[in-house]
C-alpha cells in the first residue's frame, strides 16, 4: 500500500499543472470545470492501484486519460454549440492577445469545429492523433480544423480593432 | 524569418494541414516579433494568444484537493481488512464444524428413526391389511406399498398369507376390525411423526444455521 502511494506521489501528482493546462485549454474559459477533470483523472490513477506500477510512461497515460475525461465534459456541456455573436458584442471583450479573448472566440464556433480547435490547441496532437480522440476520420479533422482557424481569423480581424 | 515562408506557414495553418512543429514555429514567431505587418495582425493577435495558454497556472489549492482524494481517501481499516477478512473465514468454518458435529450425533439418529418408522410401518399396514377378507384387490395393492406379493382378497380358499384366516362370527370379525382400526389409528399417529421427523431433518439440512429453531418448532406437536 505504501509503495503504491509512493509510486503514485512520486511520478503521477507532479503532473497535475500540465494536465490542468491541457484541460483549460480543452474546455475553454472554465478552471473549475478544468479542476474536476485534473480531479476525475487522479482518482482513475489512483483506483488503478499496483496496476500503477505497470504504466511505462506516467505523462503520456495521464494526458491520455484527461483528454478523454475532457471529452466527456465536452460532450455533456449542454450550451454546448457555440455562443451568439449578438453576445459577444454586447460584451466587453477582453485584450485580443490572451487566452481569455481566444476562447471566447472559440465559444463561437459550431460543436464539431470547437472541439478538434481546442484539441490541436494543446500543441502535442498530431492531425491522425485528434481523429483517434474524437472519433473523426483524418480528412474530417482537416476539413474542420481548417473550418475553424478561417473563422477565427475572420473573428479576430472583426473584434480585434477598436 | 521571410514572409513567404511566413504565408506558406500560415496557408498550411489554415488548411489544417500543419505539423504541430510548424505551428510552433509560427508561435514562437509572432510572440518574438511584437511589430509585424498588417496583413499579419490577426494571425499575430491568435498566436500570441496561443501562447498565453502556456501560461495557464492552476488555481492554489488543487494539489491539496488532489490529494485529499485520492492517497488522502483511505479503505477503513486499511491494511487490517485482510486480517479481519481471514477471521470472519475462520469463524464460519468453526460455526459450520460445530453444526456438523452436533448432526452427526443426534440429528442423524433421528433421521434414521424417521427411516426406520416408514419401513416398520410400511410392514404393519402390510400385514394389517392382509387380515381383512374381502377387501378389493385395488384397495389392498394401494396400501400394501412396498409389498411384492399382490394379497389375494376374498379369495377363502387360498392359503393363509402373513396370518390370514377365515371369519364368519360377526362379534369376532367386528373385534377384529376395532383392533384393526385401533392399530391402523396408532400406525398412522406413528407414521405421522415419523413424517414430521423426517421435514425436521429436511428442514434442518436446508438451513443449518436455524438449527435451534427447528427443533423448538418440532417439539410443539412432540
Amino acid at each position: 500500500m505504501k509503495q503504491i502511494e509512493n509510486i503514485f506521489r512520486e511520478r503521477f501528482l507532479p503532473l497535475y499543472p500540465g494536465l490542468y493546462k491541457l484541460a483549460r485549454v480543452l474546455l475553454g474559459d472554465n478552471p473549475e470545470e478544468a479542476a474536476d477533470v485534473v480531479q476525475d483523472t487522479m482518482v482513475k490513477i489512483w483506483n488503478m492501484g499496483e496496476a500503477m506500477l505497470d504504466i511505462e510512461s506516467p505523462s503520456g497515460f495521464a494526458v491520455s486519460v484527461t483528454r478523454t475525461t475532457a471529452i466527456d465534459f465536452m460532450r455533456r456541456k449542454k450550451t454546448y454549440g457555440g455562443d451568439s455573436m449578438d453576445e459577444i458584442q454586447s460584451e466587453t471583450l477582453p485584450d485580443p492577445d490572451t487566452a481569455a479573448f481566444l476562447e471566447k472566440m472559440i465559444d463561437t464556433l459550431p460543436a464539431a469545429q470547437q472541439t478538434v480547435v481546442r484539441l490541436s490547441l494543446c500543441g502535442e496532437l498530431s492531425n491522425d492523433e485528434i481523429a483517434e480522440a474524437t472519433g473523426q476520420s483524418p480528412d474530417n479533422v482537416r476539413q474542420l480544423l481548417s473550418r475553424g482557424r478561417r473563422k477565427l481569423r475572420v473573428l479576430y480581424t472583426k473584434y480585434m480593432k477598436p | 524569418m521571410i514572409t513567404d515562408d511566413l504565408r506558406r506557414l500560415l496557408d498550411s495553418y489554415y488548411s489544417g494541414v500543419s505539423t504541430p512543429e510548424e505551428e510552433e514555429t509560427l508561435r514562437r514567431y509572432f510572440s518574438d516579433n511584437n511589430v509585424v505587418d498588417s496583413e499579419f495582425e490577426a494571425d499575430a493577435a491568435i498566436f500570441r494568444a496561443i501562447s498565453d495558454l502556456g501560461e495557464i497556472q492552476p488555481p492554489s489549492g488543487l494539489e491539496q484537493r488532489l490529494i485529499s482524494a485520492t492517497v488522502g481517501r483511505r479503505r477503513p481499516f486499511g491494511v487490517l481488512m485482510p486480517v479481519i477478512g481471514i477471521a470472519a473465514s475462520i469463524a464460519v468454518v468453526l460455526c459450520l464444524g460445530v453444526f456438523l458435529m452436533q448432526y452427526k450425533d443426534a440429528d442423524r439418529a433421528e433421521v434414521q428413526s424417521v427411516v426406520a418408522f416408514h419401513e416398520e410401518g410400511r410392514s404393519v399396514v402390510a400385514d394389517t391389511v392382509s387380515m381383512i377378507p374381502d377387501i378389493p384387490h385395488t384397495i389392498a395393492s394401494a396400501v400394501v406399498e412396498e409389498s411384492k406379493e399382490p394379497v389375494s382378497a376374498g379369495d377363502q380358499t387360498s392359503e393363509p398369507h402373513n396370518g390370514y384366516k377365515e371369519v364368519t362370527d360377526p362379534e369376532e370379525a367386528a373385534r377384529i376390525i376395532e383392533e384393526i382400526f385401533a392399530k391402523l389409528a396408532i400406525q398412522m399417529d406413528d407414521i405421522e411423526l415419523g413424517a414430521r421427523k423426517a421435514d425436521m431433518a429436511v428442514a434442518m439440512a436446508r438451513n443449518p444455521l436455524e438449527v435451534l429453531e427447528i427443533k423448538k418448532e418440532y417439539k410443539k406437536y412432540n
